[in-house]
């Protein structure tokens, strides 16, 4: 019995100190006694470059040049395509960025946001390229009309959006004009009713919105096209192919009254005017 | 008289451990140093349903580390190198404590050896048809003369095993009956002197406290006897590796306890010295192939003497194969030697008296296969092999029979048996101390 042979086992101190390591209180000692450590190495560091406080901006500088200034970081350049020249002045003065930049303080999405609030830009897609480029891709609104409100001139595009004022109407005698309040929002039904006339643009002199519901052509000589609430592209094509067509080129009236389905009503000019009204039909 | 002042302290401690909420246990075996901690939890104040209660146990309990290693310098169940017992409990208290990761302090220890002497005590009083109080049962307990038993030999158990009032018996709690004379039978185990305090000793250089020390027979049978041979009466018999220990049980009481010097050692240096093999060749193949019941085939059967032993040269390893007939051949007649042990220290308790004689085999050594047949012939039918109750929480490889001290002393200290010391025993009390019992008294009145 006594052959059994003795085999390794803890010795007395390693068995000690497991125990000890395994009392609550020993470990949160080591706990708060290695937090103290720390806070006095903290201190100590603290109180060696507080002595001299240049080191300490230094480190700032270290930080800067090392992080910020990194040539992979920076952006050196802004491009902006698909926008005029006035586009391109009016983005850098709004941006006012200073180059070159540190890609990570820039906030694309806040230029995004800054370059779409712009009146003649539709959208815009700004990007950082691989070469350190700011791109910045604007897709501009298109003019399609001018539109007078209070004696000011606007571009507007098709959604009736305002894009920028012009001084005369000679500057974009190009485009058709609109007049009247809430005229901007029809640009669309306006620009039919033009392509309708198909007549040069210069014997007419615009379209006015009345009492935000119907249209009213206005031609060179005064003559007016009374167009309907409802419908008025199809009473004006109606009226251009009938017979009576060639009383536009008259210059005998003075409005053309198409406001009624079944009746023409028409005014003659004032020396002419004998009986007021002339009834057609 | 003795007041056991000692023992005392040692409950003391035990409850103060349990509100702690963990316990080491320790069985120090002959063979082997087992260590389990076991995690209490407070009984649940909040159950409303009656389901919710847990009645049989008083609090739930959970092993959570566990560790076994081979024993140095124990002899027969008794510790003969402290040094080298220290080193081992020391390894396997630190390894259950990392498998728990918690600290332990206090540890309860079974044990089996120091020649233990069970006697059954007789006391009765006079109570003069009076209703029995605690009080009464106190009295009656110090007319015990305990200190004539304590004189050469230690108390390790003195279990109060049975009252009688008048012509009744086998009453558990008397108290609130009318009678005239109100007996109590002890069971008391003593055992040689110094052995509580070697063991005492080697745990305190291990910085820990003995909380509590119990005769492993008596643990072992609360885990391997059910609860019906606990009411009717049955033996338990731990087959250990020095030792053999003996318990009878009778309404839930131990009422008989011993040991025989005997044990899977004596069986495995038989093997050793028959076949001229290493201690540890002979203890392996008496576990793998050992045997009870040769049969034909077992003298095919041939079993390979390893030459992986590193002192082989000092063995006589000429014959490379023994036959299984062989081998049982070896181990047979040692073990009936033990068997007849057993019979005659039961023959001494008048065993062929009791209703019920049930024995029930557990221990390391009832792993033999054709122990079931031999013991049956020796005792009549009524044998079984125990295994150990289940504990939450037990590793499996903790579960064998081999292990049923252990767990017999985790399921031991949940349902603590009352010993003689947790009555309060009068003696001549002082002033102050009067005025403390009354104190007592009234807290426990109200």
């Amino acid at each position: 019995m006594d052959q059994i042979k003795s085999y390794p086992r803890p010795s007395k101190i390693r068995y000690r100190l497991e125990r000890v390591w395994l009392r609550r209180w020993f470990r949160k000692l080591i706990f708060y006694l290695s937090l103290t450590v720390i806070f006095f190495i903290l201190c100590l560091f603290i109180f060696i470059y507080s002595n001299d406080w240049i080191k300490l901006a230094n480190f700032k500088n270290y930080f800067r040049n090392n992080l910020f200034l990194r040539p992979e970081l920076s952006v050196s350049k802004l491009e902006i395509t698909n926008a005029n020249l006035d586009l391109v002045n009016q983005i850098n003065a709004i941006l006012k960025l200073s180059f070159p930049i540190n890609s990570i303080q820039l906030d694309i999405n806040n230029i995004q946001k800054i370059i779409n609030k712009i009146d003649s830009v539709e959208s815009s897609n700004v990007r950082i390229n691989d070469s350190g480029v700011l791109l910045v891709e604007v897709i501009e609104r298109k003019p399609v009309a001018v539109y007078r409100e209070k004696d000011e001139l606007t571009l507007i595009d098709l959604k009736g959006y305002k894009i920028n004022s012009i001084f005369s109407r000679s500057d974009r005698k190009d485009l058709p004009l609109i007049v009247g309040t809430e005229g901007n929002y029809k640009v669309k039904e306006a620009l039919e009713i033009y392509r309708l006339l198909s007549i040069n643009l210069d014997e007419i002199r615009g379209l006015i919105r009345i009492g935000k519901r119907r249209w009213d052509i206005i031609f060179k000589n005064n003559m007016r096209i009374k167009l309907p609430e409802k419908n008025p592209k199809r009473s004006l094509r109606k009226f251009l192919s009938s017979d009576k067509s060639h009383l536009i080129s008259s210059n005998n009236f003075s409005i053309i009254d198409l406001r009624f389905t079944n009746k023409i009503i028409l005014r003659k000019l004032i020396e002419e005017i004998k009986n007021p009204l002339i009834k057609v039909n | 008289m003795i007041h056991f002042k000692k023992n005392k302290e040692f409950r003391k401690k035990l409850k103060s451990a349990i509100k702690k909420g963990t316990l080491g246990l320790i069985d120090i075996g002959s063979s082997k140093i087992v260590c389990i901690i076991i995690k209490f939890s407070k009984i649940d104040n909040t159950a409303k349903n009656f389901d919710q209660i847990n009645e049989t146990n008083s609090f739930a309990y959970r092993v959570v580390g566990a560790a076994t290693k081979k024993s140095i310098g124990i002899k027969k169940g008794e510790i003969v190198i402290a040094e080298e017992v220290e080193k081992t409990i020391r390894l396997v208290i630190q390894q259950s404590q990392k498998m728990a990761a918690s600290i332990i302090d206090e540890v309860v220890v079974t044990f089996s050896g120091g020649n233990p002497i069970s006697k059954n005590l007789f006391q009765e009083i006079n109570l003069q048809n009076k209703s029995v109080s605690s009080s009464d049962i106190s009295f009656l307990i110090s007319k015990f003369d305990f200190s004539a038993h304590s004189e050469q030999r230690e108390i390790l158990h003195a279990m109060p095993i049975n009252f009688s009032l008048d012509e009744k018996t086998g009453l558990t709690d008397p108290r609130g009956l009318v009678g005239q004379l109100l007996g109590l039978d002890i069971n008391l185990i003593t055992i040689k002197k110094n052995i509580i305090e070697n063991i005492d000793q080697c745990l305190r250089n291990c910085q820990l406290n003995l909380a509590g020390i119990f005769y492993s027979p008596y643990i072992s049978a609360k885990s391997s006897l059910v609860e019906d041979e606990l009411k009717l009466g049955a033996t338990c018999i731990d087959m250990g590796y020095g030792t053999t220990g003996i318990s009878i049980f009778y309404n839930h009481q131990m009422v008989f306890a011993s040991n025989i010097r005997f044990g899977g050692a004596n069986i495995t240096s038989d093997i050793m010295q028959a076949f001229q093999i290493s201690f540890n060749e002979a203890e392996r193949i008496k576990t793998l192939h050992g045997g009870l019941i040769i049969t034909n085939l077992d003298d095919n059967e041939l079993i390979e003497l390893s030459f992986s032993d590193e002192n082989k040269e000092y063995y006589n390893y000429d014959r490379p194969f023994i036959s299984r007939s062989e081998l049982i051949s070896v181990i047979r007649p040692r073990f009936e030697e033990i068997l007849e042990e057993i019979q005659l220290s039961l023959e001494k308790t008048g065993f062929e008296h009791f209703s019920s004689k049930r024995i029930v085999f557990t221990g390391g050594g009832s792993q033999l296969p054709g122990l079931y047949e031999l013991a049956s012939e020796y005792f009549g039918s009524r044998v079984r092999i125990g295994r150990p109750m289940r504990v939450q929480g037990l590793p499996q490889a903790l579960q064998g029979s081999q292990f049923s001290a252990i767990i017999g002393l985790a399921i031991e200290i949940n349902n603590l048996q009352d010993e003689v010391w947790d009555f309060d025993i009068p003696t001549n009390l002082g002033p102050g101390q009067k005025i403390k019992s009354a104190v007592n008294w009234v807290k426990d009145n109200w």
